[in-house]
């Protein structure tokens, strides 16, 4: 009877609940982190599915840069978390031996068997409350072959 | 008994922050793993896609009546298409197979992993002209490797592409 009356006098009797606040503070800090950083990983998987599509209908059709581009800022909206990234990403191809960069309308008129590479970058920084994270790139590239027997 | 009992839930919490630290790290691991995978899949089936396209041979339609894969030009456009990959993506210890059907067929034990198909299958089988590629990607973990023991684990895929006959 005696010590829990002590540890009222001092104070202490909502130690353990504040305790319990602190953790779970910690703990929801923690969850929304792996929140934001898993977007991050939604973004770059759709990154490298939608270079991937762009990629084969660029090969079957190498003058269709316009559905090609389009493929892509659709398969990044549709990631599961949203956040209407399409937009921003920057689509770019360029000649799978030499790595020099190239416009849609050297595909257009590529040959036969030309080899080339669909690149996506995005520009992205995880939303982790009360730390600031830095921004990354996030990129994906692919690579494709003209499958078009004209020009 | 009272005084004793001061700091146990950050005690608890401390372990608590601990083992989802530990899992964190896991999952972590596990996301290295599954997009090496995942790359690796799309690396075999561009180089297999790639070896098909220009190592397709039309000219013997008109005495085999049916298409073929030239094995030089499927094996090195297949091979060259993963390397460029493999040194664009940094990979360092990746090995890698390259098998070509000439006329459709079967090669034994290939891949050499059947867990790196996705179906299973160890011996690959193609009624068409195809190329088959198969990588093994060394990727290093952290806490999976303290688990298993070894930090190094390898992710196997196969991919093919063939010559469609209609």
């Amino acid at each position: 009877m005696v010590a829990p009356a002590l540890a009222a006098v001092r104070g202490e009797g909502g130690q353990g609940t504040v305790e319990v606040l602190l953790v779970i503070l910690i703990l929801a800090l923690l969850m929304l982190a792996a929140f934001g950083l898993g977007q991050g990983v939604l973004l770059k998987h759709a990154l490298d599915v939608a270079t991937e599509k762009a990629a084969r209908v660029l090969s079957v059709n190498p003058a269709d840069f316009a559905t090609a581009e389009a493929m892509i800022r659709t398969e990044v909206d549709a990631n599961l978390l949203g956040g209407g990234y399409g937009s921003m990403v920057v689509i770019r191809l360029y000649d799978a031996v030499t790595l020099a960069e190239i416009g849609p309308g050297d595909l257009a008129n590529a040959p036969f068997g030309y080899r080339f590479l669909v690149g996506a970058e995005l520009s992205w920084q995880a939303q982790v409350p009360f730390l600031t994270v830095g921004r990354r790139t996030l990129t994906a590239a692919h690579h494709g072959v003209v499958d078009r027997i004209w020009p | 008994m009272t005084t004793g009992e001061r700091g146990q839930a950050v005690v608890s919490g401390v372990l608590l922050v601990m083992i989802l630290t530990l899992l964190a790290g896991g999952i972590v691991d596990v996301y290295r793993l599954q997009e090496a995978r995942s790359w690796a899949y799309r690396a075999a089936e561009a180089s297999a896609l790639a070896g098909v396209t220009l190592g397709r041979d039309l000219s013997t339609v008109y005495w085999a009546g049916r298409p073929r894969v030239d094995p030089a030009v499927g094996f090195s456009t297949a091979e060259d298409v993963l390397l460029e990959a493999l040194v664009r993506r940094g990979a360092v210890g990746a090995a890698y197979q390259v098998e070509v059907l000439e006329w459709g067929g079967t090669v034994a034990g290939f891949p050499p992993l059947a867990r790196a198909d996705l179906w299973g299958v160890g011996d690959w089988t193609c009624e068409e002209p195809a190329v088959g590629v198969y990588v093994a990607l060394p990727i290093e973990t952290f806490v999976l490797g303290l688990a298993i023991g070894d930090r190094m684990v390898t992710v196997h895929a196969f991919a093919a592409a063939a010559v469609g006959e209609w």
